[in-house]
């Protein structure tokens, strides 16, 4: 009797295990399958998985032009600092919500979270005049400055809930030894932090990899462009070229799903002490 | 508590960069998009006149404003509602005991790809799937009595759920890792307890798991009623808003306004409403969370 | 076990790098990030640039290069370099965002000093002051056959004219029995209903509101074909009580209840319908001349638009250009204006291989007087249509409205709710009338 329950739940885990994994996958499977595609074929009814015009030319064709190339290194350089700098100031600032009762601490969170309701389309105008004023138009550096402020808010908030699950003791202990807060944080914590530093890393790094509109209006020439833009030049103004739009989304995407499948485990692990435990 | 805490100023040496940063790029920026709210013609013009709230009367006597409103909170709703149904079922799933590890491995690969791809591709990609001649419809005609003529995007009557589909396919990704997360911290003790007490999964479901997760439940769908209010390049990209503004969220409505009519006070305004809501959610957020930890 | 340890090693990397930037950062915590990346920092200021060994350096914010074949526009502005010595730097941004990266630069004092313009942009852009008046620079006017104005100031010139053809898939025609590409509206209906009845779409419409310019080449630009205009004679915009407008309008929804257009209308954008016309799914379509080359698979021809049952007169033919302005806070106008007038007429206003060049690799008309494009190499539908374009002229009544977008994505609206039924066609001719008349106040 008990066994045959379990049977049937597992035949029903295993339905939607499959179901949802179709749902997951099967927009990405037509993006790898429009990819490899000619142009002129991505319309053709009655639409086909893999037609005669097969070919990775569309891969080719990003990879040999430097410009694009260009692209994508900009792309990762910009990210890759974005995402340490997050971490490193989302981190202390995580440490000093967690670890420290003080006035104010209530409003400053509510900021931190509010700050994100402003559409950037709204911002974009008076920060881009920052920007300028700073005379960081046209540098990896506004960039990075931009995606970090956009990414700190998640990252303090994940950050502060992950240390809230870590006893006080730990760095109390560092701290009777004669060591300091500073020491306790880097030493300890953050050692014992590190998959949910994964987890938000990630986040971040996705976050910084998309974003479009800024990267647009901070970056003027060429050289600094980033990824999405780089899509976007594929829409032209009568006519776009879908294969190769396809053929640039899937690349960008191979090192991020890399990353995931050797950081899975912590990733999985990091998120669940990190998702906010008050 | 702090038993080394000499300074007073600690904490806030801690949070000074952050600070400072939030302060120079997000806190002034912001501000003055507060101001333009109050002028006529801001950013286009040199010498913007102060109009007091004559905006804010302006926007809410537009029908349109009302209706993207109305669209919004469909939108963000049945989002954030079907993410955390969807994000909570897929992340039991990989969590059962049914399946091997490897399984588990390479299903939770597979279920992260909505998440690692360009977010104007992904529009784009599902604009070419639903189209009329895409391969949506190429497969329902493959049944028989199935309508392949369904037009996905431009029936007023299913655009706005099709867009709400859509953005919960590129959406539940967070919610299944973090809940993932959470599941593994729920101690295998505690479901025991109740199998002894004769408790069923359902049962258990709602009085063990629910409890055990819903700290971190409130806050992932705090921060996603935040991004699903900002959600721009998807609805975009697929619809421009339209057919006949029946997609037309806010963060449309305010793109076409600070863009296509290039009335930067009237844009303002809206985002400055749309401040003012997330700071009262902010508040309860802040409430809430310290009523936990005391 | 291998996995473990190169995440071992890959987490040690992460932290020290963090933390050397960490310890970088340490020393001036005040002013968090300034210097911590800034090996990365590459300024780009002005006058590094501008002061290069006797010539000036001027930006030029397009989007053309996107569209022209690799380089090909560098190899213009080298040529320029050659024959003035001043430099130019293309600055290419996707097209549906060069107006924002414009509104955006100009007010924060980044905007380039050549801009490329939309004809749906210029009335914002001469509102906010952000263009000079070419007639107060050196720009050679009399060089172009049209030059768009604002309140009677020349702001812009076109350098590319691209018409708006009807393109016809001759394959579906033929197995549908329709024997000729229709020319009267009475004919395109018959055509259309056998072109369903075989099966297939037929004409397309992109009524799609993420850029909404179906209004404008497809519904308008088969009015303009028979002489149906938005404006009357005095160059006001009339369409309330325009019962030709009306009859176009019916015409349309006529077709619509036939159920001949293309399925998806309210959402289909332009560079879908093109392709959908590529991949063989609807026998007509109105769209770019610059998308011919995409139809090179197909049997098929461009046609100008069918016209009203007894209409006799020339047509008018929808189009787009690239046209080019200079910026209001350019400091090198002379250098710009010298730029412009090299794209029209070379060095020496004589010259218009440049223009000539762009044309006939765009399968595009110039705007040049001085240009002679030779379309031997391009395709022969193209050079079957120049012929008609020489006998009709160009008309655009969008160019230059306020608001464009705007209100042509008003206009969009009402006209699907119309011909889904739910409007009826003088009160969106009415609306019309507002939607123009209120633009840009």
């Amino acid at each position: 009797m008990v066994g045959s329950h379990t049977g049937i739940k597992k035949i029903i885990a295993t339905v939607l295990l499959v179901i949802g994994a179709v749902f997951a996958s099967f927009p990405i499977l037509w993006m790898i399958c429009s990819s490899l595609k000619d142009n002129s074929e991505i319309f053709s009814w009655p639409p086909k998985f893999i037609d005669a015009t097969f070919s990775f030319k569309s891969y080719i064709a990003v990879i040999t032009d430097s410009t694009k190339v260009r692209f994508f290194v900009n792309s990762y350089i910009v990210s890759i600092c974005v995402v340490v700098a997050t971490l490193l100031i989302g981190i202390l600032a995580a440490y000093a919500f967690s670890r420290f009762d003080f006035p104010g601490k209530g409003v400053l969170n509510s900021i931190i979270i509010s700050v994100q309701a402003i559409p950037p389309i709204v911002l974009l105008i008076p920060y881009m005049g920052l920007i300028v004023t700073m005379k960081l138009f046209n540098t990896y550096l506004a960039l990075i400055l931009t995606y970090l402020i956009m990414t700190l808010p998640y990252c303090i908030l994940m950050m502060t809930g992950y240390f809230n699950t870590l006893s006080r003791e730990l760095d109390e202990a560092v701290m009777i030894d004669g060591g300091s807060r500073w020491k306790a944080l880097w030493y300890i914590l953050v050692p014992i932090a590190v998959p949910s530093m994964v987890s938000v890393g990630m986040y971040t790094f996705m976050q910084a990899w998309n974003e479009y509109l800024f990267a647009l209006a901070l970056t003027q020439t060429t050289e600094m462009r980033t990824v999405p833009i780089g899509i976007n030049l594929l829409m032209g103004q009568h006519a776009y070229d879908w294969s190769q739009m396809m053929a640039m989304s899937v690349l960008g995407s191979i090192p991020v799903l890399i990353l995931f499948v050797f950081f899975q485990k912590y990733f999985i692990a990091g998120m669940s002490s990190g998702g906010v435990k008050g | 508590m702090n038993i080394l805490a000499g300074k007073k100023s600690a904490p806030y040496r801690y949070l000074l960069p952050t600070i400072t940063l939030m302060i120079v790029f997000m806190v002034v920026p912001i501000f003055m998009v507060v101001t333009y709210s109050f002028a006529d013609k801001a950013v286009i013009s040199k010498n913007p006149s102060f109009v007091g709230l004559e905006n804010y009367y302006k926007l809410f006597k537009d029908s349109n404003y009302w209706k993207s409103v109305y669209n919004t909170i469909i939108f963000v709703a049945v989002s954030v509602i079907a993410h955390m149904v969807i994000g909570m079922l897929f992340a039991i799933l990989l969590n059962s005991k049914y399946f091997s590890v490897r399984t588990k491995t390479i299903a939770r690969v597979i279920y992260i790809l909505p998440w690692v791809f360009t977010a104007s591709v992904v529009a784009i990609l599902w604009k070419l799937m639903l189209q009329p001649s895409g391969i949506i419809n190429y497969i329902l005609s493959l049944f028989p009595h199935v309508n392949r003529d369904t037009e996905w995007l431009s029936d007023r009557a299913i655009a706005l759920p099709v867009i709400c589909f859509i953005n919960i396919w590129c959406g539940y990704t967070f919610y299944m890792i973090s809940i993932l997360a959470g599941l593994q911290g729920i101690s295998e003790d505690l479901y025991e307890s109740a199998a002894i007490d004769g408790a069923n999964d359902i049962k258990r479901f709602f009085s063990i798991t629910i409890p055990q997760l819903k700290p971190i439940l409130i806050s992932i769908a705090m921060l996603d009623f935040i991004w699903t209010l900002q959600s721009f390049n998807v609805i975009w990209m697929l619809t421009g808003g339209g057919p006949v503004n029946t997609t037309q969220t806010l963060s449309i409505y305010i793109y076409k306004l600070a863009f296509q009519k290039v009335d930067y006070s009237m844009a303002s305004t809206s985002a400055t409403i749309l401040l003012i809501v997330c700071i009262i959610v902010a508040i309860f957020y802040v409430r809430q969370q310290k009523k936990v930890r005391s | 076990m291998k996995i473990s340890r190169f995440v071992k090693l890959g987490i040690t990397t992460v932290l020290s790098c963090a933390l050397l930037t960490g310890l970088v950062g340490c020393g001036n915590n005040s002013t968090p990030k300034a210097e911590s990346s800034g090996g990365d920092t590459k300024e780009v200021s002005s006058e590094a640039e501008t002061k290069k060994a006797g010539g000036v350096t001027i930006k030029f914010q397009q989007w053309w290069g996107g569209e022209l074949p690799e380089g090909y526009l560098q190899k213009i502005c080298d040529e320029y370099e050659a024959a003035t010595g001043n430099k130019v730097e293309l600055l290419t941004a996707p097209w549906a965002d060069t107006k924002t990266a414009i509104t955006a630069g100009a007010t924060n004092g980044t905007i380039a000093d050549v801009l490329s313009i939309d004809g749906a942009w210029l009335s914002e852009f001469v509102d906010m002051g952000i263009l000079t008046d070419l007639s107060t620079v050196d720009v050679k006017l009399d060089l172009a056959s049209d030059v768009w104005k604002v309140d009677n100031k020349e702001y812009v010139v076109p350098i590319l004219n691209f018409a708006y053809p009807m393109y016809v898939n001759m394959d579906i025609l033929e197995k549908s029995g329709v024997e000729k590409i229709p020319t009267t509206w009475t004919e395109l209906e018959q055509a259309c209903e056998k072109i369903k009845a075989a099966g297939y779409s037929a004409l397309a419409l992109n009524l799609g509101t993420t850029n909404a310019n179906g209004i404008q080449n497809v519904f308008m630009g088969t009015g303009w074909a028979s002489g149906i205009a938005l404006k009357d004679k005095d160059g006001k915009y009339l369409t309330k009580d325009n019962s030709e407008l009306a009859s176009l309008a019916e015409m349309y929804k006529k077709l619509y209840d036939l159920g001949v257009l293309y399925p998806g209308m309210s959402t289909l954008e332009e560079a879908e319908m093109t392709s959908n016309f590529a991949a063989g799914n609807c026998a007509f379509t109105i769209a770019s001349a610059a998308t011919m080359s995409q139809f090179e698979k197909l049997n098929f021809k461009a046609a100008t638009i069918p016209v009203k049952d007894d209409y006799k007169e020339q047509s008018g033919i929808c189009y787009a250009s690239w046209a080019v302005g200079i910026s209001e806070s350019c400091e090198n106008k002379e250098a710009a204006a010298e730029f412009i007038n090299f794209l029209l007429g070379g060095k020496d206003g004589k010259d218009g291989s440049a223009s000539a060049g762009l044309a006939s690799t765009m399968s595009a008309f110039p705007n040049s007087k001085v240009a002679t494009p030779d379309y031997s190499s391009a395709p022969t539908q193209f050079q079957e249509y120049y012929e008609e374009y020489k006998k009709n002229y160009v008309i655009n009544e969008f160019i230059g409205l306020a608001n464009a977008s705007d209100v042509m994505t008003s206009m969009t609206n009402d006209l699907v709710m119309y011909l889904e039924g739910e409007m009826d066609v003088n009160k969106m001719l009415e609306n019309w009338q507002n939607y123009l008349d209120n633009a840009g106040k």
